[in-house]
C-alpha cells in the first residue's frame, strides 16, 4: 500500500544546484518499486533562504520540498541515506494525505466494505493533526 | 454582560487544513518570543488550534520559525 508523503530538505547553501539535483535523483531512486515506478509527484525548489536559527554553522539553507507516494516499508532505508548525506543539513518527512476527505460518500457505498487499511477514520485522515501519523514524522535532528 | 465570542481567524481565512510551510500565516499565531499563542488570545477554534500547534512545531523543525527569539 502506498501512502503520500511530503519531505522538506534543507541543503547546505554552499552546494550548487546541479549537485542538489544529482543528490535528489539518487534519493528518489530509492523510493521506486515495481508497482510504483513513478513515486515522485512534485519537486519544488524554494531556493536559498535565511534560516530562523543557525543549524550548526549554517545561517542560510537551500530548501527543496518534494511530494511523493511510496510504500512505508521503503522509508527507513531512504531516511538512512538522507541522514548520511552531508550536504543535507536537515530534513523532515510528514504524511501528506491531502485535504480532509469529505465524509459524505462513505455511507452511500454500503457494500459491506470497511475502510480498514489505514483508511479514513477521522483522526488519521487529517494529515496536519498530531494524531495517528505522528510517529512517521521525521523528527530527526541535524545530520 | 458577556462579551461576544471571538470568531476563529483561521476559519475566517477559509483555511481548512493549516499548512506548516506557510510561515507568514503561522507568524500571526506566535508571540514576539516565538511561543505559540494560547486560544484565549488568538481566538482560534479547537480544531485549528490543534492544527496550528502541530504546524508551528513542524515549521520550527525546518527552521522556518524560531524556537525562541531573543530580543535585545
Amino acid at each position: 500500500m502506498t501512502r503520500r508523503y511530503e519531505i522538506v530538505y534543507i541543503f547546505n547553501s554552499a552546494v550548487e544546484e546541479a549537485q542538489v539535483d544529482q543528490t535528489l535523483e539518487r534519493f528518489h531512486a530509492l523510493l521506486k518499486s515495481e508497482e510504483n515506478p513513478e513515486p515522485i509527484r512534485n519537486v519544488n525548489h524554494w531556493g536559498k533562504r535565511t534560516l530562523a536559527y543557525s543549524i550548526g554553522s549554517n545561517e542560510i539553507g537551500y530548501y527543496v520540498v518534494t511530494q511523493f507516494a511510496t510504500d512505508p516499508t521503503l522509508l527507513p532505508e531512504f531516511e538512512r541515506l538522507v541522514k548520511l548525506e552531508e550536504s543535507v543539513i536537515r530534513y523532515q518527512i510528514v504524511l501528506n494525505e491531502g485535504e480532509v476527505p469529505v465524509p459524505a460518500p462513505l455511507p452511500d457505498t454500503s457494500d459491506g466494505e470497511k475502510p480498514s487499511d489505514g483508511g479514513p477514520s477521522k483522526p488519521d485522515a487529517d494529515p496536519s493533526k498530531g494524531g495517528g501519523p505522528k510517529d512517521e514524522e521525521g523528527t530527526n535532528e541535524e545530520n | 454582560m458577556r462579551r461576544t465570542r471571538k470568531t476563529c481567524p483561521v476559519c475566517e481565512m477559509g483555511v481548512r487544513v493549516v499548512d506548516y510551510k506557510d510561515e507568514r500565516t503561522l507568524q500571526r499565531f506566535i508571540t514576539d518570543r516565538g511561543k505559540i499563542l494560547p486560544r484565549r488570545l488568538s481566538g482560534t477554534c479547537a480544531r485549528h488550534q490543534r492544527q496550528l500547534g502541530t504546524a508551528i512545531k513542524r515549521a520550527r523543525h525546518i527552521a522556518l520559525l524560531p524556537f525562541i527569539r531573543t530580543t535585545a
